[in-house]
């Protein structure tokens, strides 16, 4: 029976048939391939991107240097330096992510207790050179103060 | 002692009478959290957070940090009432203290955050009260702030039980309590750091690591302090390979020395090249050149003057190791007997002929305690804290001779108010006769009841004072010495045979003991015995030595007098890690790796073979100490070939009797030393070198070496008292 049927399918072209329909059909519908980068597409709220650092009400940067996002990212990508100021407060000496170790988890901004890093949509982060993976804490405020127009953001 | 049975949680376990119910909980495995309670100390039952369920009490909960246990109770560690009274405890502590966890050095060691965390608190009931005195930054070294002190006394008890100082108090009342020193002025105590050390918050926290590094971000080094005899066990915490603090790790209890004391490695005028003379100037030189000038002068000299007239001064702070291949390449390659360290100058009389240490940690198993040195907390800090221990946890008593007023006048049963000669004589005198003062007898009567007694033998001794232990000691039972030693590794430099008539593991030098060693070490050896330190110098000063090769010692440092003789050597070389007053005079200096940055082993007072680690890389082109003296050797044409320090380990177990089966952490036996119970004597004296300490305005224990001096941190601690 079923050799029967096969020769049918082969005589009629009939498997022919059906993908030519299909063909036919996407050839008449509108194309969904956006021509990046010509194109780009509007980011999807909350999705992970470049970090940027908050500014607090000061003007400075938020970091506290508290090193939590140091100990929760897991593919040690943070690295805070912290010292005593001269007033006994505590400063922040360094604050160094490695873009290229980043793995975008965005465990960092969950574990921040100000909520100074934040990621920004940016994505595209392709780069000459390694130097410039390398995001100083300097660096970081300024990618925040292109996404959030310098402007202090409270928690 | 007898036994009860105590149930917990429904496991039946068998725990020794007088117990408190934690030790039956913690006998049992199950968890009771604790905030106040510490096992060095005595219960006090402050947090009230070890709360337990007892069946059959009246009361509906009982604290067990400082509730007997009874034969046949039933103890349940966790039920919701409990959980729920432990977070009210919680709570309660919550009002006043801030929640700063991100920037409070303490987070990630904090008991209060675990605890916290596990009992998951919501938000507080209660109108929160919080920062509301702020840090105090008075104090040298350690800071204090009382907002997040939760009153939980330890710092108080560690500083009144253990250390019998008792610097810190509770003052006012009620919710005003607090921790705070006599009218709230700055700390002036011995800074040792244990406050901090037990604080279960952020209370009490040190300057040095303040805002430093995370709790978690460290590792930490197993190794040895390097401060005095006692040896006792370190852990460095290092981050990216740099020590951030040091905390304790054999002994349970560091000094100021040990845990704030080692910041000196990292002083700026650490030596970090090689220096050698040019044109009376010392100037940077490349390892090779040094190496070279030090090889070819040594020959020189050697051949023109004669092997005798060259000499090696080692050091009683460098590793066993380095100290035994220092010994090696004066004997073997250099061919002379002229080996010795000025140590031997400051060491009490006897040393591992009469007075063999006894183990630290059994101080407390004697009934009777005589410390003969009223300085023994500031020579030896950790022989103090053990007779403070012993005292005021074991109830043995005290006989203090002391002419002056020091902390242990505190805790002493009896005080001889004079010197050790004086006061050994009456005590000799009491015992044989019963005459002599009421002080002299009561002690007397103390030491004659006595099963066994300990003696603390000073770090100094005149021959009459030697002679009058030795009588007193026949006169009792049993007696256990425990003699202070200054320096980190004497013990170990005299067993791996720094001393000119001796060679490793105290072999006599003569025939039959030069031929072994000439076939261990398949060298030729000098015939004769060498000159000591003292004999030495004398020959600078007769042109009788020529050259002075000075390992880790600071002579010109000890005794300015020593200037001017060491100027009239032909050729000096010293190896430090400072640019001491000694290497200023050198014409070749090298730089040394600290005992941070190199691995080998120490020999402790109590012959305990301790092993020390490598925490950090050696700062600028620094080496080791053998590393050094084993290319100096090559370039001599020498045969050392070690790989590492392990290498060199296994040469000293095979030469050494007492380290051949010596596990790491092991004392080696008094058996083990063909000197026991013979009449030689390994300290030194002299009339004209070295006669008296170096005069300092500070304290002993502030200040009693080159390498502490340069601690920035012990620093603070003068610099304030000099303010005052």
């Amino acid at each position: 029976m079923n050799k029967v049927k096969k020769f049918f399918k082969t005589i009629f072209l009939i498997e022919i048939a059906q993908g030519m329909a299909l063909t036919l059909k996407t050839m008449l519908t509108p194309a969904v391939t956006r021509q990046y980068p010509t194109f780009k597409r509007k980011p999807i709220p909350g999705s992970r991107g470049l970090h940027a650092m908050r500014r607090d009400e000061t003007g400075k940067a938020a970091c506290i240097g508290c090193g939590l996002c140091e100990a929760v990212c897991p593919s040690k990508a943070i690295t805070v330096v912290t010292s005593e100021g001269p007033e006994h407060e505590k400063v922040v000496n360094s604050y160094e992510l490695d873009l290229l170790r980043c793995v975008f988890c965005g465990f960092c901004i969950d574990a921040c207790p100000v909520s100074a890093i934040l990621m920004t949509p940016e994505f595209e982060l392709a780069c000459y050179s390694r130097k410039d993976a390398f995001y100083t804490r300097d660096r970081l405020v300024e990618v925040g103060d292109n996404y959030m127009g310098g402007k202090a953001v409270k928690k | 002692m007898p036994n009860m049975t105590v149930t917990v949680d429904g496991k039946k376990i068998e725990v020794p009478m007088g117990s408190t119910i934690l030790e039956a909980c913690t006998a049992a495995g199950s968890r009771v959290p604790t905030l106040c309670h510490d096992n060095k100390l005595h219960p006090f039952g402050a947090c009230r957070i070890c709360l337990v369920e007892v069946e059959g009490t009246p009361r509906k909960f009982t604290p067990s940090c400082t509730t007997p246990a009874t034969d046949n109770m039933v103890v349940k560690t966790t039920s919701p009432g409990l959980i729920e009274a432990r977070r009210m405890v919680l709570e309660l502590l919550l009002i006043k203290h801030p929640l700063d966890c991100p920037v409070c050095d303490k987070a990630g060691e904090c008991s209060l955050q675990d605890l916290v965390h596990e009992y998951g608190l919501g938000p507080s009931r209660f109108d929160p009260e919080k920062g509301y005195l702020p840090p105090d930054y008075e104090s040298a070294i350690i800071e204090r702030n009382i907002s997040r002190c939760i009153l939980c006394g330890k710092c108080v008890r560690i500083c009144d039980e253990q250390n019998a100082v008792g610097e810190w108090a509770f003052t006012r009342r009620g919710t005003r309590a607090r921790i705070s020193t006599d009218f709230d002025r700055p700390l002036d105590c011995e800074f040792c750091g244990e406050c901090v050390e037990i604080c279960p918050v952020g209370a009490l926290t040190t300057r040095q690591f303040k805002y430093k590094a995370r709790s978690w971000n460290l590792e930490g080094t197993a190794s040895v302090c390097n401060y005095c005899g006692c040896g006792c066990g370190v852990s460095y915490e290092t981050r990216e390979g740099r020590i951030m603090r040091v905390g304790p790790a054999r002994s349970n209890y560091l000094c100021t020395k040990g845990r704030f004391g080692w910041d000196a490695v990292h002083h700026a005028e650490r030596l970090t090249t090689p220096k050698m003379r040019v044109n009376g100037e010392l100037v940077d030189c490349t390892w090779d050149e040094a190496l070279s000038i030090i090889a070819t002068n040594l020959k020189v000299i050697k051949s023109r003057h004669g092997a005798e007239k060259i000499g090696g001064l080692g050091s009683v702070r460098t590793t066993n190791e380095d100290s035994y291949v220092f010994q090696k390449f004066l004997r073997t390659v250099v061919e002379t007997n002229n080996i010795d360290t000025l140590a031997r100058l400051k060491t009490p009389k006897g040393l591992n002929t009469t007075f063999f240490s006894g183990e630290l940690n059994k101080m407390a198993s004697h009934e009777v305690i005589l410390v003969l040195d009223k300085n023994v907390g500031e020579i030896n800090p950790l022989t103090g804290i053990e007779i403070v221990r012993a005292v005021n946890k074991k109830d043995r008593k005290l006989i203090l001779v002391n002419d002056e007023f020091n902390k242990f006048n505190k805790i002493a049963t009896v005080v001889l108010p004079t010197s050790t000669v004086n006061a050994l004589e009456n005590l000799v005198k009491a015992l044989s006769s019963g005459a002599g003062s009421e002080e002299s007898k009561r002690a007397a009567a103390m030491l004659k009841a006595a099963k066994n007694v300990a003696i603390i033998v000073p770090a100094q001794l005149s021959d009459n004072e030697f002679t009058l232990i030795r009588d007193l000691a026949g006169k009792l039972p049993e007696v256990t010495y425990y003699p202070l030693v200054r320096r980190s590794n004497f013990q170990g430099s005299l067993d791996m045979g720094v001393m000119p008539s001796y060679y490793p593991g105290y072999r006599k030098i003569d025939e039959t003991s030069t031929a072994d060693f000439a076939g261990l070490w398949n060298a030729v050896l000098p015939e004769t015995t060498g000159m000591n330190a003292v004999e030495m110098i004398k020959a600078i000063t007769q042109g009788k030595l020529a050259a002075l090769y000075i390992m880790g010692d600071d002579p010109a440092g000890s005794d300015p007098g020593l200037k001017g003789i060491l100027q009239k050597l032909e050729f000096l070389v010293v190896q430090d890690i400072f640019l001491t007053e000694t290497a200023k005079l050198a014409h070749v200096v090298l730089p040394a790796a600290s005992s941070t940055e190199k691995s080998g082993t120490f020999t402790n007072l109590e012959r305990r073979l301790q092993q020390v680690n490598k925490a950090e890389e050696p700062i600028g082109e620094s080496r080791p100490d053998w590393e050094i003296i084993q290319d100096i050797a090559k370039k001599m044409g020498g045969s050392m070939k070690y790989g590492s320090t392990r290498d060199i380990l296994a040469e000293i177990r095979s030469v050494v009797p007492a380290y051949k089966d010596l596990a790491f952490g092991a004392c080696w036996a008094r058996e083990k030393s063909p000197l026991a119970g013979m009449a030689d004597d390994l300290s030194l004296t002299s009339d004209s070198i070295m006669k008296q300490e170096v005069i300092t305005a500070e304290r002993l224990l502030f200040s009693s070496g080159m390498t502490i001096t340069r601690s920035h941190e012990i620093g603070t601690i003068r610099h304030y008292k000099i303010e005052v």
